[in-house]
């Protein structure tokens, strides 16, 4: 185990490092001269400050240079300074990055929490209409694209039914989950949770469809195991043979599969914010590159490379605690 | 017969298939007594595995018990409820599964799957529980239980696997374990070991009764006091385990017997029964075995004969024998 | 052995009676799934506008009418026959917006499929092919990309172009390109130990020709089905980026973009957001209809995760 974890976070240096050298690279790498380019339009942008960016951002440095200079940098916590903001990259990202990993977080434990039952209930009643309805629900969640399911929750819950605000967010959901249970008030929770529902359920949507699919037709298979029909003859009740051994065994190819899907959901939630005006990186990274803020864009995309890089690892050691025939020592 | 502990009676076990309905199990006729041994024997395909499964009522769908009776210490079967015929499985009758690796859940600790038993069937607490597997495992010959308790199936050998599922078999002491051929999926050398348990915690346990499900006459004939053959989902004969081999009686049966390798006969040949087994699922009107049998008569293709009282423990479905 | 139907040892029945045509056999297939039908309908409509999209465009769909802003579809209380879906917040004709964007989106993932095919499955069958160091690097770089946000990837690109049709084809292509690469590598895997591959190599058949000749018409099936099911998730991909004001850019008109522009009034002129989310979810579920259809006939090995 411990050798293995050692292993997986010295590949997971080896992809922040690569991250690292192409994000120190982008201002390289940009055609003409990005600091022109940026103060067209921006009168109070002098040419002194046009010289201080470019000596900020090493555009008078040599490639080798610049590389370790912004290295070397990072490990201070030095991620640049937004053009646009006036202020430290890092201040920004602070701010909006607990709302991205929130919000990406939520819609997970949605798409968990939606994909089991539904996987679990359309196995045990094959060919009923209930798998019907769930196997038209699971295409057409494919076929709507996130921002636009966004758009018609919006549409149904906010303007039509009134129930759901159509946009922003109330704070952190973990310290209103914290307040309420101090407070013993629910009505805490629910005012910062009712800011969630839309964004993450949008987000969730294709993950849910996805998923259930997959634990419905893993479910299908385990069923038939001998192990479970072992299980059985020992005299479990219904629940005991569907919770813990089928669905135990069906959720492993499916904790594999959302390790895969965990890109899939930092992208999407990048374009939900856009939707939801979600106070979070996403917003950030879109406004930056509109404004084509370069040390903003820099910051952002190598935060968001180290988090989705924790995070795998993370769903990897998950996947390693469900299935214990992994042998750690091989790997 | 009095002192019956299951009778089974014209059972029937279907398939649904896309062709028509696949009779697995297709009237068959069975007594086991307290406490005996009973081999069950046929080809594979015959229906035996079928047949156990029945009566622990673990046909899965597309399958289904069509008709018949299954008495087991004076209750119907078949007419239980699912709550009362849970309460049964594992408690008063047990099953010992073909493949072991396959039997135990790959992602629990052998332990907890034993212990899941008294879990479900007792009220001890963890501890107790803990205390009882531990026992247990240490009974069917498994060295350090205490430390065995913890491992996952992956890290146990087949012998290993298949000792901790007879354990589990037994740890509530079931008056009836079902055994579908515990030793076939083993190597040689474990394959008598795993018999060798059987037969020793049989035998110190006068109450279990055992029905010993194998395409091994000689496997059956270590353990079992009486054999059942069964053909084409039905039993055919029924005799001691001597007399099944010394005279056996359906033409069917003296096949099998002169199909089986025999260790003490040297350059032997094998002869295998002619033919193959029916379609079961448009099986031909008269006896089932006609079509292979050296010795059909015109009237075993067109009546299906039933299994007669021979007198002295013996049954034959046979018409030679009426 | 002749080309690329090696693999196919003739039954005798093939012999006796010629099979039919494979068109014949493929419209035969396709009949006897409603879901291909469904999905085969839609996807000709989608091409046929596509490919007449200013025909069939009633207006100009950059014309600006000051009259017409935020016109109601036909069936409501102001609406009009002449603006069937109504008008956007410039007075332009939705419908006609519509059908222009189709084009947008057909040529977009068109253009990216074509690309990542080719390079796709050119890598792919390369590094299957010779195997060694470059392909294990390779695969670790397929596996890694396979899982690594799309969305910064898209960002780096941007940074660097700026927003624009080609740093949108540009982006998709990287994205996506994977996918083939590692479809076409392990089915060449596969064929490389093949029996007529070992046999064209045994008569000293170049290194190329077997690849090319051999190898690629036997992945053929498979890449099909992966282009097509594909096709869905660049078109779906590229209205996201649209929508976030990355990809396409005005005044050529895009599903997303006008999803987007929509957004700003869903509470007085919801039928802004109607016409391209209807297009995108109706292409998107006629694409995977079909792809599944291709994918249960012709592929079923191939799964779909």
């Amino acid at each position: 185990m411990g050798a293995y974890l050692v292993r997986r976070l010295l590949q997971a240096l080896l992809v922040i490092a690569a991250v690292v050298f192409v994000v120190a690279m982008l201002v390289k790498l940009v055609p003409g001269d990005i600091v022109d380019m940026m103060a067209i339009g921006n009168p109070a942008f002098t040419e002194e400050d046009a010289e201080r960016v470019r000596e900020e951002l090493g555009m008078n440095r040599s490639v080798v240079e610049h590389f370790v200079v912004y290295t070397a940098g990072l490990f201070e916590g030095e991620l640049g300074n937004s053009i646009r903001h006036r202020q430290p990259a890092a201040t920004l990202i602070a701010e909006r990055l607990p709302a991205t990993i929130e919000l990406t977080v939520v819609a997970m434990i949605f798409a968990l929490v939606l994909a089991i039952p539904i996987g679990v209930i359309t196995a045990i009643k094959q060919g009923s209409v209930v798998d019907q309805v769930g196997t038209a629900l699971a295409t057409l969640g494919v076929a709507i694209p996130g921002f636009l399911l966004g758009i018609l929750m919006i549409m149904l819950f906010t303007v039509e039914l009134g129930w759901l605000p159509p946009s922003g967010r109330s704070g952190s959901v973990v310290v209103a989950l914290y307040h309420s249970v101090v407070e013993l008030d629910p009505g805490i929770l629910w005012e910062s949770l009712r800011y969630f529902l839309m964004p993450a359920a949008a987000l969730a949507a294709s993950i849910v469809a996805i998923n259930s699919r997959l634990i419905r037709s893993t479910m299908l298979d385990v069923i038939r195991q001998d192990y479970i029909q072992f299980v059985r003859a020992k005299g479990a009740p219904t629940r005991v043979v569907y919770i813990r051994h089928a669905l135990r065994n069906a959720l492993i190819p499916s904790v594999t599969i959302l390790g895969l899907q965990l890109g899939f959901l930092i992208s999407g939630a990048f374009i939900i914010e856009n939707v939801f005006a979600w106070p979070g990186l996403g917003r950030l990274a879109v406004e930056a590159i509109l404004w084509r803020d370069l040390p903003l864009i820099q910051a952002t995309v190598l935060v968001s490379s180290i988090i989705f890089v924790a995070l795998s690892i993370t769903v990897d050691l998950v996947y390693r605690f469900l299935d214990p025939r992994i042998d750690y020592a091989r790997r | 017969m009095s002192d019956a502990l299951l009778t089974i009676s014209g059972l029937e076990t279907r398939y649904r298939t896309s062709r028509g309905d696949l009779r697995a199990v297709d009237g068959a006729s069975l007594t086991v007594r307290s406490g005996e041994a009973v081999g069950l024997v046929g080809e594979s395909g015959c229906g035996k595995s079928a047949l156990g499964q029945s009566i622990m009522r673990l046909i899965q769908p597309p399958g289904r018990i069509t008709g018949g009776r299954i008495e087991f210490a004076g209750r119907d079967l078949l007419t239980l409820g699912d709550r009362e015929m849970r309460r049964l499985r594992g408690r008063e009758i047990a099953m010992i599964f073909q493949d072991p690796m396959a039997t135990l859940d790959p992602v629990q600790r052998i332990g907890d799957q034993i212990a899941e038993l008294l879990e479900f069937h007792t009220d001890l607490g963890r501890a107790a529980i803990r205390k009882r597997v531990v026992e247990m495992l240490e009974q069917v010959g498994i060295p350090q239980p205490a430390a065995r308790y913890r491992n996952y199936p992956h890290e146990f050998s087949g012998g290993m696997q298949q000792r901790a599922i007879i354990a589990a078999a037994l740890i509530l002491q079931p008056r009836l374990v079902i055994a579908d051929e515990p030793t076939t999926a083993l190597d040689v050398t474990v394959q008598a070991q795993i018999l060798d348990l059987l037969r020793r915690l049989q035998e110190s346990r006068t109450n279990t009764a055992i029905i010993l499900v194998s395409h091994d006459l000689g496997v059956v004939s270590q353990l079992c006091d009486r054999v059942c053959v069964m053909y084409s989902g039905e039993v055919i004969e029924e005799a001691s385990t001597g007399e099944i081999l010394a005279d056996p009686r359906h033409p069917y049966t003296v096949g099998l017997i002169a199909s089986m390798p025999r260790l003490d006969v040297e350059g032997q040949t094998l002869n295998p029964i002619p033919g193959s087994v029916p379609d079961a699922i448009n099986p031909p009107p008269g006896c089932k075995f006609a079509p292979r049998c050296p010795r059909a008569m015109d009237r075993c293709r067109v009546e299906r004969p039933v299994l007669r009282d021979q007198g002295s423990g013996r049954s034959v479905a046979c018409h030679l024998y009426d | 052995m002749p080309g690329g139907d090696s693999t196919h040892i003739p039954a005798a029945a093939d012999v006796v009676e010629a099979r039919p045509s494979f068109l014949v056999r493929f419209l035969r297939d396709l009949v006897r799934s409603p879901k291909g039908m469904v999905g085969f309908v839609i996807i000709v409509i989608l091409l046929a506008t596509a490919a007449l999209a200013p025909l069939l465009a009633p207006h100009d769909p950059t014309l600006q009418v000051l009259t017409d802003r935020f016109l109601p579809p036909f069936y409501a209380e102001g609406g009009s026959v002449d603006h069937l879906i109504g008008a956007d917040n410039m007075g332009r004709d939705l419908l006609s917006r519509v059908i222009l964007a189709t084009r947008t989106s057909v040529t977009v993932a068109l253009i990216v499929i074509v690309i990542i095919m080719v390079f796709g499955s050119a890598v792919g069958l390369l590094s299957g092919y010779f195997g060694g160091m470059v392909d294990s690097l390779l695969m670790r770089l397929v596996d890694f990309q396979l899982s690594f946000p799309f969305i910064l990837l898209a960002l780096l690109l941007l940074a660097i172009f700026g927003p624009g049709f080609s740093t949108l084809i540009v982006a998709l292509s990287v994205a996506f390109w994977v996918n083939f690469a590692r479809l076409v590598r392990s089915e060449t895997l596969k064929l490389r130990e093949a029996e007529f591959v070992q046999a064209a190599r045994s008569i000293g058949v170049s290194h190329a020709a077997i690849m090319i000749k051999h190898i690629l018409p036997n992945t053929l099936p498979s890449i099909i089905v992966l282009a097509t099911l594909d096709i869905a998730v660049i078109i779906i991909s590229e209205a996201a980026m649209s929508f976030l004001g990355l990809g396409i850019q005005p005044p050529t008109p895009s599903w997303g973009m006008m999803i987007s522009d929509g957004r700003n009034y869903l509470y007085d002129s919801y039928w802004m957001v109607l016409g391209p989310g209807f297009a995108i979810v109706v292409t998107a579920v006629g694409i995977n209809l079909f792809g599944d259809f291709l994918r249960d006939t012709y592929d079923p090995r191939q799964s779909r995760l």
